[in-house]
């Protein structure tokens, strides 16, 4: 009876139903799907506002200017290297950033002959309404449209108004979100000003 | 008699002429007409709102949807086509304002993506299901007859009842 039942063999299904090679490949694909998923997750959950720009290069712009004297003329940042440059992306219809437009304006004025540039990227805005806005503030430093919307995302902004101060070395020092009042603009400035300039 | 009617027709002929003309240069501005609500609308159907979440610009109350409806009202009194007016706001703000993804750079995906998808489960699904009708086929046709294996039982009991009845 035992000898019968040692010589009867397996049903062919089981040896061929589960091979190690095949187990083996549906395990590679899972876990390079779990890799996948868990990858973007990660790069999902990594903060991407823009104070995480603070201590670290500014992203390279370039803008051309739709206002008063600088009409035409194109602005990027590599140009203004050697230069402290505060960068601010407003919106017309954006109600803080009135708020704070004439305190650039002013700023812009008193810190221009010490080598400080402003720069106006308008964000999302018609022509019309952005050199509406400029008029209706007196606005004197270059400003342009955000073409694409590139400026913003390179960024990282996460609305409107943000100010990002570029030190002489191109490297963020500050971002500001919302709108800016008088004396801290000055304090940023003054502060970035009295640091060493660097070798070109 | 006939010179001053020579010279009447010749004025009224360069008359003619510069009608013909300025109507010509100022074509498109003499034939563009004020859009309505609705074809602006029409057209505003198809962008996003940037600065809200899930709304179209044709819906939205925003400054800046009331701006962008402005410029759509612009474009199409200059004669703008409708898919002219998408790529230039597309070119303006970026591809993420229009309603329906382009199929270009980053977006590709959004349309690429799903078909993918949609394929890799139903060649999932197919082999899986392939996989478990075959296994009832395969019990029902083992290596060694079943016969066989009965016949050597029924040889072995028939043995041992006779030996038995010995």
């Amino acid at each position: 009876m035992a000898e019968v039942r040692e010589e009867t063999p397996p049903p062919p299904y089981v040896a061929k139903a589960h091979p190690a090679g095949r187990r083996l490949i549906w395990l590679i694909v899972v876990l390079a799907l779990l890799g996948t998923l868990l990858g973007l997750l990660a790069l999902g959950l990594q903060p991407r506002t823009s104070v995480t720009l603070q201590g670290k290069p500014a992203p390279p712009f370039a803008i051309t200017a739709i206002n008063g004297e600088f009409a035409g003329q194109k602005f990027s940042l590599a140009d203004l290297r050697g230069h402290i440059v505060v960068l601010n992306i407003w919106a017309s219809w954006c109600v803080e950033c009135a708020r704070e437009a004439t305190v650039l304006e002013q700023a812009w004025r008193a810190y221009r002959p010490r080598g400080v540039w402003f720069i106006g990227v308008d964000y999302l805005d018609t022509d019309t309404a952005g050199l509406a806005y400029l008029k209706r503030f007196d606005i004197t430093y270059p400003n342009g449209p955000d073409i694409g919307s590139r400026i913003y995302q390179a960024y990282r902004a996460t609305g409107v108004p943000e100010t990002f101060f570029i030190d002489r070395d191109g490297i963020v020092q500050h971002v500001q979100i919302g709108p800016i009042g008088q004396t801290q603009l000055d304090a940023l400035l003054d502060r970035l000003l009295t640091q060493g300039r660097s070798q070109p | 008699m006939f010179g001053v009617l020579r010279v009447a027709l010749r004025c009224l002929a360069f008359s003619s002429l510069w009608v013909v003309l300025a109507l010509a240069w100022d074509a498109p501005g003499m034939f563009a007409q004020t859009p309505s609500p609705d074809e602006i609308n029409r057209v505003a159907k198809m962008l996003s709102c940037p600065t809200c979440a899930g709304i179209n610009v044709a819906d939205c109350p925003t400054e800046t949807c009331a701006q962008w409806r402005a410029k759509i009202g612009e474009l199409l009194a200059e004669g703008k086509t409708d898919q002219e007016i998408l790529e230039y706001f597309a070119a303006r703000y970026g591809d993420h304002v229009l309603q329906v993804p382009p199929t270009r750079g980053f977006f590709l995906g959004v349309w690429i993506v799903p078909i993918i998808a949609i394929l890799a489960g139903l060649g999932t699904f197919g082999y899986l299901a392939h996989r478990w009708t075959k296994r009832p086929t395969a019990i029902e046709s083992p290596a060694v007859p079943s016969d066989a294996v009965e016949d050597e039982y029924v040889k072995r009991v028939e043995q041992e009842l006779q030996s038995w009845q010995k």
